[in-house]
């Protein structure tokens, strides 16, 4: 056998311990081997479908290329030509061949291996787990850099955190790995390492002094927070001292005013012992006030109140530091306890003037008197006539309906646009069929040859524009809704059932050519709505000539809530309806014969009626707003709407697309909205809801506290304006809103600092008599519960200092009780002053 | 524009010694000038100020993708006689930092007059992290017997440079400065309640606040008409090393969103000059790009470049008499000076200050302003025309024309720059370009 024929045995099983055992007795077998690899350039090219029927070759053949690359090439050769990320996935790093390898790395020396680690090391290709038995063995230098580094700290994070002294003692370039985690950029918190360090301190492996200087290093470079805290993490680990600093006393105070929380808060009480003074304490609380944590002015408060403090430090100095904390701090709890703290020890009652305990006493600004500026927002416009037959089959018209059909258009923003272009050709249809029909053939043609179910279908109706066309496509939309039927080909705006209404229509009314003189339910104003005087002069003009019944259907939800005496405009007006699917189809059968009586029934029961909201809880798809109506239509009419249009149970998420189909309910466009969204989880619907200056209800509300709340300041600030002309527009219903706070709180996702920071803004602008009301209805509830809520103490400490504005306050029950309990918390604090302030004569 | 330092920055034996590179003093560039020997009133403060503009000059607050990447750059420093006063900027160019070293804080020694920029190393800021109040230490920026004794090779490689970001940003910085206007004064503990009551979050840049100055700076959700809006609170942080020594903190806003903050120390005075939008670099401003094509103003500038004599406080009347041009022309000739980097101005004193930034070749710095660039290739290429009495064309590069006219005095671009990205930014290309061309008047949107 030649040596080539050698290479193939040893490839037919992938045999690479066999391979380097063969190469490394002759060194021409290398050659060999080269020779091989270049013989078979596709043999090593990644390919999954060979891996899945091929474990042996996914698993070793990278090996073997290795192998002869490593054994033949130079450093940078090696470096760019072997794949190391594929050899380093946790799969192939199993068995004797990584040894193996390395063995044959060995036989390449320190000087070949270091180059070769100095040109993988600022790649991520570095393995520690290929690399650091080579390391140890020949005692090569660590390589720099992250990747090394990051290896590191995967094979910490994979061992038990009680194993892990036994392998950092083992490794024995673990002080440098250190040093070079601590350059690289890697420190996180999970897993911490610095922590981990002391028993290697203990052990004499870290110096301690070197350990502490490169630490305290990175947090006076302002190293990021994680960083910082797994710092303090080790500060607290070595029971770091203030010896332990390179600057004693003064480099503690500079880390206490400059470093992140966690350091900070280690370093405070070593600060803080009777022995060292007044300068010390009185910078150290003058560090602590301008310090957002409360944990630290806490620790600092205990330390004063301690009587060794006093004793030592001087009764004037505890004083001090005491006003110092308590004027420099917005708590009201931790003012007064300072206050107290001073009164203690002064036997003076004036600091307590530093607490901001005694009920606000303001000057009156005349909030309560002002009004918010009212919205501006566009006003709905009259829709013009249909166009003119010249107009209605031009080219313009064509791209309409062209988009109507296909659903890419279909939506909001043209959908009147295409319903104007559909009346149009209906009414010139009544006296040109033939040559209308000839024009929506040329003009939707390309468009109904679309591959998929729909566009069959479409064709199928393009073709034979009949009833029977009509119900396959009627039976298709039913299911395509249901999400049934998955075709990639259908544009995504018909999977809503809105749009799938919009487009049934369309085809029902292409379907009446020549019968149906025009249609009922194009809208008036630009909003979407339909006036009523509109629809019964447009059943006047129909005189006697049939409509489509899902075009009175969508006339009748446009209509908007009416006045039933109206329902007598009608008496004496009949509108026959046409099906437009088969004479035989049970639809057909069922359908009203009189859509004027329709219409009659419908005004006088009062209209479309408001919608029940209530939580449906969707399997594995959380919890949802639901909805439930009953329309004073016959169950025949309602039958032609696509399936789901008016029943949430068969229709979960399709609430997108409903202002132009129903636009007197903007809540409904919130169906399909999680229920009690986490704060900043809002729809952005809700801005439009909200300036249609149509009312809503809970879910609109939730979405609006929910941006109220949101986490991120833009989004807040973005729903605080839109708040603001709800309340200009004297739209805003506290009640409603107070229900959906209600639910909120009790789920905790209402975080009230932040809605208090909300209506501060809105009473600045000038609604606080509109939020007023909510703001009480908040405190009650809140006030209410077991254990209040977070954020109370916010809402309470606003209330008060804005109680002066409010003319004969009156406060919630709630309130009073918990401000008459005995407790120290914030809220009882509040609650109090809110009483006391509230309790204060005009 | 990099010189090197002699040997890196120390403190040892109670002996800060401040090592500076090539400088501008009276005496012309100077390789490492000796600007200040003596005692500081209250070292930690001291101390404490220079940490906080090693800071900034660290920091990155707020990152494009634009910027080079620049980390630990050594603080401008200048000596004027009695005061020594030390800048950076950050990486990110939104903030400028710089410390007053007051006469009361310096406590005996001889302040020099020149500038130049310190070495601030990282084993330096553990030693001044660790200096204290009652420290004696015996400070020199510049080491005279050190210059001497190694008279022509560095003992240290580190090479300093100032970026042209810098330049720029030292050039737009004054004018930002001086046209604030104050807006509150915080003392006592409510510097510390403003400080504590910071929005915290988004990173080293922190958010967007608005903050309410009747109530001390507490944040609001909407701007009002006595709020400072902050795009980025967290570039105010580096103060939180000095906030325990502030005895006021004094706010001035801008008409277009930018802030000065100064906090007032024992001895010292700590400011902040923050630019109108987080990602809005002084370096990308221009507001003073129309006086640097003023050959009046610099006519009147380089009379006055004789007066100045890195006096800290800047007399405008002093000068008007030693100069003997109009007010006016001094006026023009201070804004010249300022948008070339010569003068820097003090908001707490409302003052011009005499600085010279240690650059060879700031002019071309200066004027290799891409936009002043653009406008110079324009009219080099004969691109505006007169379009009536008050109005130019300019026909731009890719077909398009532009039309500059000028409204109250005022020239005013049709541009897309200038109608969305001008306010406080300076005048587009296109009023550059005009003015430039010598038919419009010297004035610009």
């Amino acid at each position: 056998m030649d040596t080539g024929g050698e290479v193939d045995a040893f490839a037919a099983s992938w045999d690479v311990e066999g391979l380097i055992a063969w190469m490394r007795e002759d060194p021409q077998r290398v050659q060999a081997a080269i020779a091989w690899l270049a013989a078979h350039p596709g043999e090593f090219t990644l390919d999954f479908e060979r891996a899945n029927t091929d474990r042996d070759w996914w698993y070793r053949a990278p090996w073997f290329e290795a192998a002869v690359v490593l054994a033949s090439a130079t450093p940078a050769v090696a470096a760019r030509s072997v794949a190391w990320d594929r050899l380093q996935t946790w799969e192939k790093m199993v068995g004797s061949i990584p040894s193996t390898v390395r063995d044959l790395l060995g036989l390449r020396g320190r000087q070949w291996c270091t180059q070769l680690m100095t040109r993988l090391a600022p790649t991520w290709t570095l393995s520690y787990e290929m690399f650091s038995p080579l390391v140890r063995d020949l005692e090569l230098e660590v390589p720099e850099g992250n990747a090394y580094v990051w290896g590191w700290l995967a094979a910490l994070s994979t061992t038990p955190r009680d194993q892990w002294l036994e392998l950092v003692l083992s490794e024995p370039a673990t002080p440098k790995l250190v040093e070079n985690y601590l350059a690289s950029d890697l420190m996180r918190s999970n897993p911490p390492v610095l922590p981990a360090l002391p028993p290697l301190v203990a052990a004499g492996v870290l110096e301690r002094a070197w350990l502490l200087g490169r630490c305290l290093e990175l947090v006076m470079g302002g190293a990021r927070p994680a960083a910082q805290r797994e710092v303090a993490g080790l500060l607290l680990a070595l029971e770091v001292t203030l010896g332990d600093l390179p600057g004693g006393v003064s480099y503690a105070q500079t880390l206490l005013a400059a470093a992140h929380g966690s350091v900070a808060a280690v370093i405070l009480p070593l600060l803080l012992q009777p022995g060292h003074g007044r300068d010390v304490v009185l910078e150290a609380a003058a560090s602590v006030a301008a310090r957002p944590e409360k944990g630290m002015k806490q620790t600092l408060l205990r330390f004063l109140k301690q009587p060794v403090s006093g004793d030592t430090l001087g009764r004037g100095v505890v004083v001090e530091a005491a006003t110092l904390l308590g004027e420099g701090s917005d708590d009201a709890r931790l003012a007064t306890q300072c206050a107290a703290l001073v009164t203690k020890l002064t036997g003076s009652r004036d600091h307590d003037a530093a607490a901001p305990s005694g009920p606000t006493t303001q000057p009156r600004l005349g909030l309560w008197w002002m009004t918010p500026p009212a919205p501006s927002g566009p006003v709905p416009q009259p829709v013009p006539a249909p166009a003119p037959y010249s107009d209605a089959m031009g080219p313009t018209m064509a791209t309409e309906l062209r988009d109507g059909l296909t659903g890419t258009r279909g939506r909001e923003r043209h959908q009147i646009d295409v319903e104007r272009a559909v009346d149009g050709l209906v009414r010139v249809g009544l006296t040109h069929p033939q040559a209308v029909r000839v024009w929506v053939e040329k003009a939707v043609g390309s468009c109904v040859r679309r591959p998929g179910a729909m566009g069959q279908a479409l064709a199928a109706w393009h073709h034979a524009p009949g009833p029977d066309g009509y119900a396959a496509l009627w039976e298709l939309v039913g299911t395509l809704v249901s999400y049934d039927v998955w075709d990639p080909a259908l544009p995504w705006a018909l999977r809503e059932v809105a749009a799938s209404m919009h487009l049934l229509r369309t085809l029902e009314a292409l379907g009446g050519l020549g019968e149906v003189p025009a249609l009922l339910a194009t809208p008036t104003r630009t909003d979407y709505t339909l006036d009523l005087d509109a629809l019964i002069d447009r059943v006047r003009t129909f005189d006697g000539r049939p409509a489509g019944p899902l075009d009175l259907l969508q006339a009748l939800l446009r209509l908007g809530p009416v006045e039933p005496t109206r329902a007598g405009d009608l008496v004496g007006l009949t509108l026959p309806l046409r099906s437009p699917l088969p004479a035989t189809h049970p639809l057909t059968r069922t359908m009203p014969t009189d859509g004027a009586e329709v219409i009659r029934g419908w005004v006088a029961a009062g209209g479309l009626p408001q919608v029940t909201w209530a939580p449906v809880t969707v399997p594995h798809n959380g919890t949802w707003w639901g909805w439930q109506v009953e329309l004073p239509a016959p169950a025949g009419l309602l039958a032609f709407a696509p399936p789901g249009l008016l029943d949430a149970a068969e229709n979960p998420f399709a609430g997108e697309g409903y202002a132009p189909l129903v636009p007197a309910w903007p809540d409904v466009s919130c169906f399909g909205r999680y229920y009690l969204p986490p704060p900043g989880r809002h729809s952005q619907d809700v801005d439009r809801i909200v300036r249609s200056r149509r009312p809503f209800g809970l879910p609109v509300y939730d979405q609006l506290l929910s941006a109220l709340v949101a986490p991120r300041d833009r989004d807040r600030d973005w729903a605080i304006e839109l708040w603001l002309d709800l309340l200009g527009d004297d739209r805003f219903d506290a009640e409603t809103c107070a229900e959906v706070a209600r639910l909120r709180m009790d789920a905790a996702v209402l975080p009230l600092a932040r809605l208090t920071r909300a209506l501060e803004a809105a009473a600045s602008a000038g609604a606080l008599s509109r939020v007023w009301p909510f703001a009480l209805r908040l405190a009650e509830h809140a006030c209410t519960a077991e254990r209040v809520p977070p954020g109370t103490a916010d809402l309470l400490r606003w209330m008060a200092d804005i109680v002066p504005e409010v003319p004969a306050p009156v406060m919630p029950s709630a309130v009073t009780a918990l401000a008459a309990r005995a407790g120290s918390t914030k809220a009882h604090h509040e609650a109090k002053r809110l009483v006391a302030a509230a309790l204060v004569p005009a | 524009m990099s010189a090197t330092y002699l040997r890196r920055s120390t403190w040892a034996d109670d002996e800060l010694g401040l090592q500076t590179a090539a400088g501008v003093t009276p005496t012309g560039r100077v390789a490492h000038p000796e600007l200040f020997t003596g005692f500081l009133a209250r070292p930690d403060v001291a101390a404490a100020g220079l940490l906080a503009v090693a800071d900034v000059a660290a920091s990155r607050y707020a990152d494009a993708g634009q910027a080079q990447r620049l980390a630990n750059l050594d603080p401008v420093i200048t000596a004027s006689g009695d005061q020594l006063r030390l800048e950076s900027f950050s990486a990110c160019n939104g903030v400028q930092a710089r410390l007053d070293l007051l006469p009361d804080g310096i406590d005996s020694g001889n302040v020099a007059f020149g500038t130049t920029n310190v070495d601030v190393n990282t084993p330096l800021r553990t030693a001044l992290a660790g200096m204290g109040r009652d420290a004696l230490v015996h400070v020199a920026v510049g080491d005279e017997q050190l210059r001497i004794s190694t008279p022509e090779a560095s003992w240290s490689e580190d090479k300093v440079a100032l970026p042209q970001r810098w330049v720029r940003g030292f050039a737009e910085v004054p004018a930002v400065a001086a046209g604030t206007s104050p807006l509150v004064e915080l003392t006592g503990p409510a510097i510390a309640r403003f400080m504590a009551g910071l929005p915290r979050g988004g990173g080293l840049l922190g958010p967007r606040a608005h903050l309410e100055a009747r109530s001390g700076l507490k944040p609001v959700p909407r701007p009002t008409s006595s709020s400072i809006t902050v795009d980025g609170v967290g570039r105010l942080r580096s103060a939180a090393r000095l906030a325990r020594f502030a005895t006021a903190l004094q706010v001035r806003r801008g008409a277009h969103g930018a802030s000065v903050w100064v906090w007032q120390l024992p001895g010292a005075r700590f400011t902040l000059h923050l630019s109108a939008g987080a990602y809005k670099g002084f370096s990308g401003g221009g507001s003073l790009l129309t006086l640097l094509a003023d050959p009046a103003g610099q006519a009147s500038a380089t009379t006055l470049l004789g007066h100045l004599a890195w006096q800290p406080r800047l007399d405008r009347e002093h000068l008007r008499s030693a100069s003997g041009l109009a007010s006016a022309a001094v006026d023009a000739g201070l804004a010249w000076l300022a948008a070339s980097g010569r003068v820097g101005f003090d908001a707490a004193e409302q003052a011009w200050f005499h600085r010279e930034l240690p650059v060879t070749d700031l002019q071309q710095a200066l004027t290799d302003h891409p936009r002043l660039a653009g406008a110079h290739h324009l009219v080099e290429r004969g691109a505006v025309t007169p379009d009536g009495e008050r109005a130019w064309s300019l026909a731009g590069s890719r077909g398009d024309v532009y039309r500059v006219v000028e409204q109250d005095g005022v020239l005013v671009c049709d541009c897309a720059w200038a109608c969305e990205a001008a306010a406080g930014r300076g005048p587009c290309k296109h009023v550059l370009a005009v003015t430039l061309s010598s038919t419009a008047p010297r004035s610009a949107s």
